[in-house]
């Protein structure tokens, strides 16, 4: 891991998030305009920022930081070509879901915060929720590292020089997908900062300047900080013909998570209680099946 | 990391670790002491991971914040006054707590200082997972089965006993 | 106790005994609050009882199990009779800040957040106020109240912005009425077309609202395009090529109308907030196959072919098809009377369904009746059901989570004007 690691990883996150934005515009049926992205930025930047009545100071002021803090941790753990592998870290798969668990603190934080009802409402859906998608992220992970015997990302992705993971544990896919959508605060699974619901951005809806538009950054990080692991886990990470390391799983990770903005906008939002009941009577039981089906592929193909 | 990075790193986040969860009974807000407690139990992974054990370092930092945040949606459930807009005193039965703590500090401290800990300095790239797999799957194998079993059987167990009927109206 | 202000006597109501330090009793007690009242005692030893005239065998249980008062009450309360009792620690073992109330759904006693949604949100009419009640996400209690109030002071103010055209219609008819006079064919059939346009504007609008509390961003979408297509043809008269372009506006609402016959849209509505009250109107009473159209009793619409929609089922998803239905129809029907208008030459008919100068028009929301005023004075309005409607809606969303509580309250299609 050279010395620049870090900071190359604050610069994939910042042009990153910034190509995210563009794509949620396509999704969106608009025209990409980075121009404008940087512009109502800018225009964000300079409101000045909110102190509501009756708030909690210290937990509404640090939410935002708690919240950027975890994506750009989620996002070190991204192995995007095997010349830069993110900050190396061998158990990597584990920190990156390490580093998700504490989008949960973080909404927690903005909505108790936040003194208003409905915001404490959001705050306590998402941590409702939160048990559901946090095991089989946790299990998920083993399950795709169980092929390659370790948890280092990079790792996995080399055991799928052959086959994505994809073809091999499709089962994985599909469970991992709603997971990390619902922590990464997507839609359908947008219970805590449901737009229509909670009166504004839910939990976040009292942010205004810097802090408005630290929660918006923090929000696309988290998206490509997920779509790039994805794509790594799941989708063969930078293998691909033709093209350079780098570009394919730049590709991927874009095309992941233009796929994840498009079924936010496709399906309605999905409601909590359901939403919990699903995750505990199917995900849960579901991805212990899954660790076991991974661990007789494993010895069945890769060893 | 050499000696002086790990002492550089020990002692002031331990320090830091030894603040917060004593701010745990000084706030009397139910959130902020949670996730007080919560900052305490994540300095204290930063604790493990400087000294060579990063895969317990980082389970522990996934599995504090959830447990946490779980713990003060229960206190701010069952607790009056949860915002601490009242100022509730979160101490109790002052004296004999007072007592306990200095007599199991010193007793903790005695066994740390006396204990003869094996004089063994890891390399900061030990392969810690390794060793892990070999000790659950091998020598506590039966206890990790016995005890994951009955956690879950305990979780599930209690809450289909607690529960009265759904609060849903489908 | 009768004409007597407790706060007057220097004392504040509680919710529960636990957390009351004085209990006051007036006379004749019923026997089964009585057997309330001492256990409720046995369990607060602290608590003194103040009373008046007192039953005697009641009394003399109460007296058994009263510990003392204390000095402070006995001077202030003039109703302290001879059942005071001398001093005592009030605050006993009592926690002071117990959670006191009722229990929940779930049999815990929990504080109810409250709060008011409204009256401006992305997802109701601007305007619309519900005052909710929450026991965590499950809505306990929640009222519906419209904050608007149209000025009906002059001869040509609207009750309600919301369907302006509608009641333009329904002031001119009544106008007309009673003059006797007949409008020419050609006004008619414009009038016609105009009400129905903006009828599918105004469901087209609702469904955009509801999509927005759905979270269907998709759906959002199409609806505001649907919007965008119709709305150029909107307004009195209606533009004279009228009835060619109207049809990439039908084809733009039927992409809407098969996303709302979908499964999607059933998995958040179906079964919610099944309603069938007698006193709602318009497509809320036609969703449970209740209510009438009165547009079937006008020969005007009788020519076009009308049909009124109905469907039974009475949850959200009936109100959301028979809605979408009847903005495809209308834009039918729309489009036949703009025909009709071209080709309409001469004076029309002035067709009486209604007794007196009572004009009858089918809104959006059910049917609006204006009746003329005095000359010069201001008309009288009146829209039955919406009043209705906002009950209901405030009644359905009791017992749900609050996501699926405020799709059912949308699907109503409230309005927050109130019309005298």
């Amino acid at each position: 891991m050279s010395d620049f690691a870090p900071l190359a990883v604050m610069l994939i996150a910042g042009f990153g998030a910034l190509a995210l934005a563009c794509v949620e515009q396509v999704v969106a049926g608009a025209r990409p305009s980075p121009v404008r992205i940087a512009r109502d930025a800018v225009l964000s930047l300079r409101e000045p920022i909110a102190r509501p009545q009756s708030y909690d100071g210290w937990l509404f002021h640090l939410a935002p930081a708690l919240l950027l803090l975890s994506a750009i941790a989620a996002l070190a753990m991204v192995p995007w070509a095997p010349g830069f592998r993110g900050i190396e870290v061998e158990s990597g798969a584990i920190v990156f879901a390490a580093a998700l668990a504490y989008v949960t603190p973080a909404v927690f934080m903005a909505g108790w915060g936040s003194g208003r009802p409905l915001a404490v409402v959001g705050a306590f859906r998402f941590l409702a929720l939160m048990l559901g998608y946090a095991m089989p992220i946790a299990m998920i992970t083993t399950a795709v590292a169980a092929p390659a015997g370790s948890l280092a990302p990079a790792a996995i992705v080399e055991v799928q020089h052959a086959v994505p993971m994809a073809l091999v544990q499709p089962y994985s896919l599909a469970l991992w997908l709603p997971a990390v959508m619902a922590v990464a605060l997507l839609a359908p699974f947008d219970v805590a900062t449901a737009p229509g619901e909670l009166g504004g951005a839910g939990v976040f809806s009292r942010y205004t300047g810097l802090e408005a538009a630290l929660v918006a950054l923090a929000r696309r990080v988290l998206l490509l900080a997920v779509a790039g692991m994805t794509a790594a886990l799941f989708l063969g990470g930078w293998h691909g013909p033709l093209l350079p390391d780098a570009l394919w799983m730049a590709l991927k990770t874009l095309a992941v998570g233009a796929g994840l903005l498009w079924a936010g906008r496709v399906f309605p939002r999905v409601e909590n209680d359901r939403l919990v009941a699903f995750a505990w009577t199917f995900a849960v039981p579901a991805s212990i099946g899954a660790i076991a089906l991974a661990g007789l592929t494993t010895l069945l193909f890769y060893r | 990391m050499n000696d002086v990075a790990v002492a550089l790193v020990f002692w002031p986040v331990g320090a830091l670790m030894l603040l917060t969860a004593l701010y745990v009974f000084i706030t009397s807000s139910m959130a902020r002491a949670g996730l007080l407690l919560l900052a305490a139990l994540a300095l204290e992974s930063i604790l493990f991971i400087a000294l060579a054990s990063e895969y317990l370092g980082t389970l522990m930092l996934l599995m504090m914040s959830a447990e946490m945040v779980i713990m003060v949606f229960f206190m701010v459930m069952f607790m009056p006054d949860p915002g601490g807009l009242m100022g509730m005193d979160m101490t109790h039965d002052k004296r004999r707590s007072i007592a306990a703590a200095v007599v199991l500090s010193v007793a903790l401290s005695a066994v740390a200082v006396a204990t003869d800990w094996p004089a063994r300095v890891l390399p900061p790239d030990a392969p810690d997972v390794r060793a892990l797999g070999f000790e659950i799957m091998g020598r506590s194998m039966f206890s990790f089965l016995f005890a994951a079993t009955a956690i879950l059987f305990t979780m599930v167990g209690g809450i289909l006993v607690a529960k009265q009927g759904g609060r849903y109206a489908r | 106790m009768a004409g007597h202000d407790p706060a007057g006597l220097g004392l504040t109501p509680v919710a529960g005994a636990e957390a009351a330090e004085v209990l006051l009793a007036s006379s004749e007690v019923p026997e089964p609050l009585a057997s309330f009242v001492a256990g409720e005692l046995a369990r607060s030893p602290g608590l003194q009882v103040v009373g008046g005239m007192v039953d005697l065998p009641l009394r003399g249980r109460l007296l058994g199990d009263v510990v003392g008062g204390s000095p402070a009450a006995q001077g202030e309360d003039p109703h302290a009779g001879h059942d005071m009792h001398g001093g005592h620690d009030m605050h006993g073992g009592h926690d002071m800040m117990a959670i006191v109330g009722e229990p929940s759904a779930d049999g815990l006693v929990m504080e109810p957040i409250d709060f008011r949604f409204g009256p401006v949100t992305g997802v109701l009419p601007g305007g619309l106020a519900i005052e909710v009640s929450l026991d965590g996400d499950v809505v306990a209690s929640a009222r519906v109240r419209a904050l608007l109030r149209g000025g009906v002071d002059g001869p040509r103010d609207q009750p309600d912005l919301l369907t302006p055209i509608a009641w333009q219609v329904a002031v001119a008819v009544a106008a007309e009425r009673s003059e006797g006079a007949a409008p020419p064919a050609r006004l008619q059939w414009e009038r016609v077309a105009a009400v129905e346009i903006e009828r599918s504007l105004s469901h087209l609008a609702w469904l955009r609202s509801l999509s927005r509390s759905l979270g269907w961003a998709q759906l959002v979408a199409l609806a505001q395009r649907a919007i965008i297509a119709v709305a150029p043809h909107a307004g009195l008269p209606a533009p004279p090529e009228g009835g060619a372009s109207l049809a990439a506006a039908e084809a733009a609402v039927t992409r809407v109308r098969r996303l709302v016959e979908g499964r999607r849209f059933a998995a958040r509505t179906r079964g919610r907030g099944v309603n069938a009250d007698g006193a709602l109107a318009g497509p809320n009473a036609r969703a449970a196959a209740l209510g009438v159209d009165t547009r079937e009793e006008d020969p005007l619409y009788r020519e076009l072919g009308f049909k009124a929609v109905i469907e039974e089922a009475g949850d959200a998803r009936a109100r959301s098809l028979a809605r979408i239905f009847e903005a495809q129809a209308s834009l039918g029907l729309a489009r036949l009377a703009l025909e009709r208008a071209r080709s309409a030459a001469g004076a029309g008919t002035l067709e009486a369904f209604a007794t007196g100068g009572v004009a009858c028009v089918e809104g959006p929301r059910g049917p609006l009746l204006a009746v003329p005023g005095a000359p010069g004075g201001a008309a009288r309005f009146a829209a039955p059901g919406t009043e209705a409607a906002r009950t209901a809606a405030g009644a359905a969303m009791v017992g749900l989570e609050w996501s699926a509580a405020l799709v059912v309250a949308t699907s109503f299609d409230l309005s927050p004007w109130v019309v005298a």
